[in-house]
């Protein structure tokens, strides 16, 4: 095993607010020290955000329908709709219901694979989904074989079209430090693009065989957090990597939790925190918890 | 600063008191307690081996007396969903295990008033018969305690029955937190109080037998009772040396009469951190992957923690209460070694008994955990209607025609 205070220097150097080499994120990943790591992390974290530690309900549909009673500070709209035209009224019939909560909806992927790359069509497209209610596109996935200067064109002409685009993430991506690839690439288009709120570097399909390990995914979300100063916070999903490794990942540099639960739904089981819980979570991994909405608000 | 000046006790091999401990559990940062008890186990295994074990957790029956407001998994006398497994049922358990290179059962089970000393010692007796150096960890002290209430015969009586029929060691399940006032809290204080728990371990090692310790926080008890359950098992491996390993897992509350909610993950790594510091004299302290599951698990290994524990095979009682996960030898051997670690099987004695199985020999991949009736259906096997039964129930089921 490594001596103690490994990367001493990584983490005075972060606090001198120098930026980080990819040789820097490959030291932090490859450290077999993890309690080091989480130090950097977490030392990362505090530098850019303090001890606040933000959290959205987030209220899912996959058909657009929205309960009246609505705790939610997002309605995200989930899946790939068959058309541009069915996304539009699938937009329309949640946001007629969202009585001012953000709507978010689509990837990306889904995007590109129905209107291709093309500015002016990404725009006019966006206008659409935005006349309609949309307030943001859900998620930028950073694993798209687009290069990055393409994709801070996509982003500009996305919001041409009136879409806000604050979060990038990773669909599925090989197992080990060549995920730093994506630390990478969120921190250019962060650079590039301008106000990116949130990457969330635990991919979202994770193989049920084999698994990413915990190592690495406290590793990821450190190198994530010291490798991208243009991003506010890095983000965890709660529902997805549940409550133990989602609570953990504020260790080691992880500042907003997204995908609470905004309904109260036993199924969902452990995962269905309800915001008391979400509060004390937060808490016992010494944060200060803050609601924010689907824009990045403060709630409250 | 306080915490710091009791962080270089640790650091100078000193013992932690009472109060140090409570100091630093309280109020020293994650990372540091994660730093000073990754530098304890570092002390106590250097060799950079972490170990697991290829066993089954088999619970033989579900019905309980005891009523424990913590158990989701117990079955009232005479519930139709109440279960006993037969010795061909545990047999072929047995068998199974041996073929993922397994050699040991970890049997436990309710404090079923219609099973006997005699029916645990014939089975003893036979799985030693016919699996000769199959292992049994079997029946934590309040079963004993139990067993011994059954039999009107002394703890230590029974401990030398069982260990003459194969009794090899026993697990230290059924402790939760040793202290009686919340023993009593949750109902658990008649079937043991934290004395008996702590002198059917003392008469074990007395015997000859290795055992463990467990410890589930959570739910009633405060910081303090926490740390006195650690320092009481201290106490007792200062005076007999008998413990192998320790084991703290987070009170699961679903579908259990107490409820509430689960200890955060950052709680269960500082909670096992502290233990590495207070027990100096515990060699070894398992991941709790099965309540943890495998991502914080794993991550045990950086708070102290030298062994993943067992690949269980098959559970039931956390997966009552909620939790399922299920991590295979590829698993295990995978989680350790992505953490830097060499990985090694062990036996309960720790001792390496070599390579992971799945390298020297074929092993199924195991998705998830078996339970201990594939069909989920109750009742007890017909070899019982050999024994006594002590309920009233169970005496006339037993006494018609077969």
């Amino acid at each position: 095993m490594t001596s103690a205070l490994a990367l001493g220097d990584l983490e005075a150097r972060l606090a001198a607010g120098e930026p980080l080499t990819r040789g820097d994120l490959e030291r932090l990943f490859d450290c077999p020290d993890l309690i080091e790591v989480g130090v950097v992390g977490e030392a990362a974290l505090r530098r850019r955000t303090g001890s606040e530690i933000t959290f959205c309900r987030v209220l899912e549909t996959r058909d657009g329908r929205v309960p009246a009673e609505l705790q939610a500070g997002e309605i995200r709209i989930v899946g790939d709709p068959a058309s541009v035209d069915d996304a539009v009224a699938l937009v329309r019939q949640a946001a007629s219901a969202a009585n001012g909560t953000p709507v978010t909806g689509f990837s990306l992927a889904w995007l590109v694979d129905r209107v291709g790359t093309d500015d002016a069509s990404l725009t006019r497209v966006a206008s659409a989904l935005a006349g309609a209610g949309l307030t943001a596109l859900a998620e930028v996935p950073l694993d798209l074989p687009l290069e990055v200067s393409r994709l801070v064109k996509v982003v500009a002409a996305l919001r041409e079209g009136g879409l806000a685009i604050h979060r990038l993430t990773i669909t599925a991506a090989p197992q080990g430090r060549t995920r730093l690839d994506f630390v990478e690439r969120a921190e250019q288009l962060a650079r590039e693009a301008g106000d990116i709120r949130a990457f969330a570097p635990l991919p979202r399909v994770d193989p049920v065989d084999v698994p990413s390990t915990g190592y690495d995914d406290a590793k990821l979300v450190a190198a994530a957090r010291a490798g991208c100063p243009s991003i506010e916070r890095i983000q965890v999903d709660w529902q997805l990597y549940g409550p133990k490794m989602a609570q953990v990942a504020l260790t080691f540099g992880a500042g907003d939790l997204d995908a609470v639960a905004a309904v109260d739904d036993p199924s969902l089981g452990p995962r269905r925190s309800a915001v008391a819980d979400i509060d004390r979570q937060i808490r016992a991994a010494g944060g200060d918890p803050v609601e924010r909405d689907g824009l990045y608000r403060r709630r409250g | 600063m306080q915490v710091e000046r009791i962080a270089d006790v640790v650091r100078q091999g000193g013992r932690l008191s009472f109060e140090q401990a409570r100091e630093l559990y309280l109020h020293a940062p994650t990372s540091l307690l994660g730093r000073l008890a990754d530098d304890v186990r570092q002390r106590l295994h250097p060799d950079g081996v972490v170990t697991y074990i290829i066993d089954r957790n088999v619970n033989y029956t579900n019905v309980c007396v005891a009523r424990c407001r913590f158990c989701a998994f117990y079955r009232p006398v005479g519930s139709p969903e109440g279960y006993t497994l037969g010795f061909d049922e545990i047999f072929r358990k047995i068998e199974e295990t041996i073929a993922l290179g397994g050699e040991q059962l970890l049997l436990q089970g309710g404090h079923n008033p219609d099973v006997p000393l005699e029916w645990y010692e014939d089975l003893f007796r036979q799985v030693k018969a016919r699996y000769p150096s199959f292992r049994m960890h079997a029946l934590s002290p309040p079963e004993i305690i139990h067993i011994s209430r059954l039999s009107h015969l002394p703890p230590e009586t029974v401990i030398a029955r069982l260990v003459d029929a194969g009794l090899d060691s026993i697990p230290g399940g059924g402790a939760e937190i040793l202290v009686d006032r919340v023993r009593r809290l949750l109902n658990c204080y008649n079937k043991a109080t934290a004395d008996e728990w702590l002198n059917v371990m003392r008469l074990a090692h007395r015997a000859g037998l290795r055992t463990t310790a467990t410890m589930m926080y959570g739910h009633v008890e405060t910081i303090d009772e926490r740390l006195e359950h650690l320092f009481r098992l201290r106490d007792l491996q200062d005076e007999t040396g008998g413990f192998t390993a320790f084991i703290a897992w987070s009170f699961q509350p679903s579908h259990t009469e107490l409820g509430g909610v689960e200890a955060t993950g950052v709680e269960y790594l500082r909670t096992l951190a502290i233990a590495r510091l207070v027990l100096d004299n515990f060699p070894n302290l398992q991941a709790s992957w099965v309540t943890q599951g495998g991502k914080v698990g794993q991550l045990s290994l950086a708070f102290g923690a030298n062994d993943m524990g067992s690949v269980m095979i098959e559970e039931n009682v956390v997966r009552a209460a909620g939790a399922e996960y299920c991590m295979d030898e590829y698993e295990v051997v995978r989680n350790i070694e992505n953490a830097g670690f060499i990985a090694r099987r062990r036996n309960m004695h720790y001792d390496i008994l070599g390579e992971p199985m799945f390298r020297l020999q074929k092993v199924p991949r195991m998705l998830q955990l078996a339970v201990a009736r594939a069909d989920g259906r109750g009742g007890e096997a017909e070899d019982l209607r050999r024994y006594e039964a002590r309920s009233p129930e169970a005496r006339r089921r037993r006494a018609l025609p077969q």
